[in-house]
Formats: structure tokens, C-alpha cells, sequence
């Protein structure tokens, strides 16, 4: 049963006392209404309402503030919100502050919104943020901040300074961030991520036979590639020193691909190119890459040769 | 690329065969090396470093000049190399077996020359430039 309060609940008008004039310093007509109201019922109820008006033709200015309480036997509520409103030339703008709590038997219900709102002629944009904390009976979230706006940025103010945390169009992007155990969960990274990486320093100067480079990584999963690069000097003049030479690329020691040139004394190139090598996985993988000569005279070497080996998730 | 540097080397000569760095330190321990070379948690670099006495040090240098400009400079550029260096010249190698780099050009022109003495010298390059004389 619920406890009622017989004396009207009293509440103090808005002081807006001080005239509102106009640009010329004319009094604007002001409305100014307090409501209180109290009902025996059932149910406890106070509500109050305080607004200013100021209009000039179609132009207009409004304050508004509500207050409203209620109880019953199994409920109570209470909710206030403050409106901020200007129209003119057919815009209208709107601040709106409003806080709600409520608690039954099924839970409690706390909110708190902060929107402000243009509508510059038939297209509403708003920006705000609302606090939530909805009951367990309502089938929602408990606790919830919810920033609704086209941008969001977090950072320091001036007028040089970037915003390390910015959203925009839906995008979010970090200037700078420090992530501990970071988790990518969508494709565009996940299936070719590096676990980790070996790079060899440019060196050696092969002739044919030679061993051009070789490294080692661990392939904890999924996949390693093998991007080799070098260059093949000008081979020795000679009429017969043309020909076709082979780089082979070997994982403990066994072949897994090769990539045959073509030399000739007249001109000198660079030589690149990747080999996706599907290994098993746990196992330590020593890569080989090794020139040999398939035909001709083989007066050349190659130098610089760099070996980068990559363990990708897949 | 911020790791684990590595650095292979011959322990006979010092001669640094293969450096480069791994992401992770497991992978500096799984380099190949054979009986002769040991693997270290060290960057060098096999152009300009080799490993004398157990300890790093500067690979040395047989030019100490490596820019002529011909007459300004001499007549001609030239200088003693070790046996068995290797001249290369576009791209072209020729292996110097009389103990001296020699170069007498009157074309004008910039040459371009990687002069590759034998280990534990570096490689270098030497450029001349034959400067055009004028005619009186």
C-alpha cells in the first residue's frame, strides 16, 4: 500500500524575471506558466512544469523544464528534463538534458541523456551521448554509454594537437595506441598476419654452384614465404657465355622451387621474386637459395642477395 | 624491422658470411651455421665488418681515395691492389694479375668501377671523371 503525502508538493517557478528584449532593447512577449498538480489516488504524483517563451514573428525561444514524480504500490519513477529550443528562419536547434529513474519489482530503470539537435529544414542531425542502466527484467543491458554522433574525438583541444582516438564515417582511427594482447578477428589481417620475421643483411658474391643465401625460421603455422632477391652481374664477355641459369630454392635441404634466367654478356639485372611454401607446422625451417648454370659458358656471379622469410597465419 | 639480430661468421677467417635480424630470438638460435662458423646476437655488417680476434672490427679499406677527376688529378689514376682482385666495369669482371690498377683515359667521361679486393679488404667503388680539356 502505498504512502501518501496530503500537502501539494510545492515547486519554485523559473527565475526569469529579468526581461528578455529584443536586439532593438523592445520587451519580447514572455509566457511564463507553473504547474503543480497533486492527485489522491492510488497513485503519488507531482509533476511541475516552468517555461519561458520569447517570440518575435516567426521566431521563437523556449525554455522548458519538467519535473515529474510518481509512486504506487509497486512502482516509482521520477524524471526531469531540461529543453533548450530556438526556431528561426527555419531552422530549429534544441538542447535537450533528461534523466529518468524508475524502480518496480521487475528491476530498476536509470538514464541520463545529453542530445543537442538541428534540424535545418527536413533533415534531423543530432549529437549526444546516453547513459543507460536498464533493468534485468526488461530483457536489456545493465550499464551502457552510448556517444550517438557522426564524429567522435578524444584528445586535447588545441589548435595544433592531432586527436589520437578518432571516429569518423564509421571509421575509427588511432594515431597512437599501446595494446596489450591484441585480437584482430576480421579476415583482412587475420589470415595474413606475420607471426614473426627473418631478414638476411645483402652479401656474398656467387659464381654458379654457390650458395647465394640461406636462413632459418621456426613455422609455428600456417605458412612461410620466401621472397628472394639479388643481382646478376654482366657475365664475362665471351661468344659463348650466354645460356640459361637456375636459382633454386631449398627447405632442409629439399627442393621446393626454382626460377630459370636467362644470362647473356651483354647485360646485367636484378633478380626477385616470392615462393609461398606451405610447411609443416612446428618445424624449424632452414631455406637455402643456390645459383646454378644450366647452359653456356657460366662466367657470372650474383651479389646483394637478400633473403626474407615471412611465417604467416595461413 | 626492431628484433634479434644475427650474425654468421667464419672462425677461421672472421669473415662475416650472412648477418640479418629475426623477429623473434627462437628463430637467431635456428640459423644454419656449419662446423667452421658460430652464430652471433650481433649485428655486423659483411660489407664493412669482420670479426678479428674474437671481437668486431672494421674490414679495411685498400682506397683512401675513391673520386679522380683526370688531368685535375694526375694523368692517370693509379694504384697497387692485392693479387687476384676484381675489377668490374659496367657490370664486366676482370681480375688483376700484375699487382696494379692502372686507368689512362683522355675520352671524357665518368668511369665507374667496383674494385673487390680479396677478403678481408672491402669491396669499394672508385669513380673518375675525365674532364674535357679545352682545345687552344
Amino acid at each position: 500500500m502505498a504512502t501518501l503525502d496530503e500537502s501539494p508538493t510545492q515547486f519554485q517557478p523559473l527565475d526569469i524575471n529579468t526581461p528578455v528584449v529584443d536586439r532593438n532593447g523592445f520587451p519580447t512577449p514572455v509566457l511564463l506558466r507553473n504547474q503543480q498538480s497533486f492527485k489522491r489516488t492510488i497513485l503519488a504524483q507531482a509533476k511541475a512544469i516552468n517555461e519561458a517563451t520569447g517570440e518575435i514573428e516567426l521566431n521563437t525561444a523556449r525554455i522548458d523544464q519538467e519535473a515529474e514524480v510518481r509512486a504506487a504500490a509497486d512502482n516509482a519513477s521520477a524524471i526531469l528534463v531540461d529543453r533548450v529550443t530556438a526556431e528561426a528562419l527555419g531552422f530549429e536547434a534544441a538542447i535537450l538534458m533528461k534523466a529518468e529513474v524508475g524502480i518496480n519489482p521487475a528491476g530498476v530503470l536509470a538514464r541520463y541523456q545529453i542530445m543537442v539537435s538541428l534540424d535545418p529544414g527536413g533533415t534531423l542531425v543530432n549529437s549526444g551521448m546516453m547513459f543507460d542502466v536498464v533493468s534485468n527484467g526488461g530483457g536489456g543491458y545493465l550499464g551502457q554509454i552510448i556517444l550517438d554522433a557522426d564524429k567522435v574525438k578524444i584528445g586535447r583541444a588545441t589548435t595544433t594537437g592531432t586527436f589520437p582516438f578518432f571516429l569518423e564515417s564509421n571509421v575509427l582511427y588511432i594515431e597512437n595506441a599501446v595494446i596489450k594482447n591484441l585480437s584482430v578477428g576480421t579476415n583482412k589481417l587475420a589470415y595474413n598476419a606475420a607471426t614473426s620475421i627473418v631478414i638476411t643483411t645483402p652479401g656474398g658474391l656467387v659464381g654458379p654452384g654457390g650458395l647465394l643465401r640461406d636462413a632459418a625460421i621456426f613455422n609455428e603455422y600456417g605458412a612461410v614465404s620466401i621472397d628472394f632477391s639479388s643481382f646478376l652481374n654482366r657475365p664475362s664477355a665471351g661468344g659463348g657465355n650466354f645460356g640459361y641459369l637456375q636459382i633454386r630454392i631449398a627447405r632442409n635441404a629439399s627442393q621446393i622451387t626454382q626460377r630459370t634466367l636467362f644470362y647473356d654478356d651483354n647485360f646485367a639485372y636484378p633478380v626477385a621474386f616470392t615462393h609461398v611454401d606451405y610447411a609443416p607446422s612446428g618445424l624449424t625451417c632452414t631455406y637455402t637459395a643456390t645459383l646454378h648454370n644450366l647452359s653456356g659458358d657460366g662466367n657470372y656471379d650474383m651479389t646483394d642477395s637478400v633473403l626474407r622469410l615471412i611465417n604467416f597465419k595461413r | 624491422m626492431a628484433g634479434f639480430p644475427f650474425s654468421i661468421y667464419r672462425l677461421d677467417t672472421g669473415e662475416v658470411i650472412s648477418a640479418g635480424t629475426c623477429s623473434m630470438f627462437r628463430d637467431v638460435v635456428a640459423q644454419p651455421v656449419a662446423a667452421n662458423e658460430i652464430c652471433i646476437a650481433l649485428a655486423l655488417d659483411p660489407a664493412l665488418q669482420y670479426v678479428l680476434d674474437g671481437a668486431p672490427a672494421e674490414r679495411p679499406a685498400l682506397l683512401d681515395k675513391t673520386e679522380w677527376t683526370l688531368p685535375d688529378d694526375g694523368e692517370a689514376v693509379q694504384f697497387p691492389v692485392p693479387e687476384n682482385t676484381i675489377v668490374r666495369y659496367e657490370g664486366e669482371a676482370s681480375t688483376v694479375d700484375d699487382g696494379a690498377f692502372e686507368f689512362e683515359g683522355d675520352t671524357p667521361g665518368e668511369y665507374r668501377f667496383s674494385i673487390e679486393p680479396p677478403f678481408p679488404y672491402q669491396r669499394q667503388l672508385l669513380r673518375i671523371v675525365v674532364r674535357e680539356i679545352p682545345s687552344n
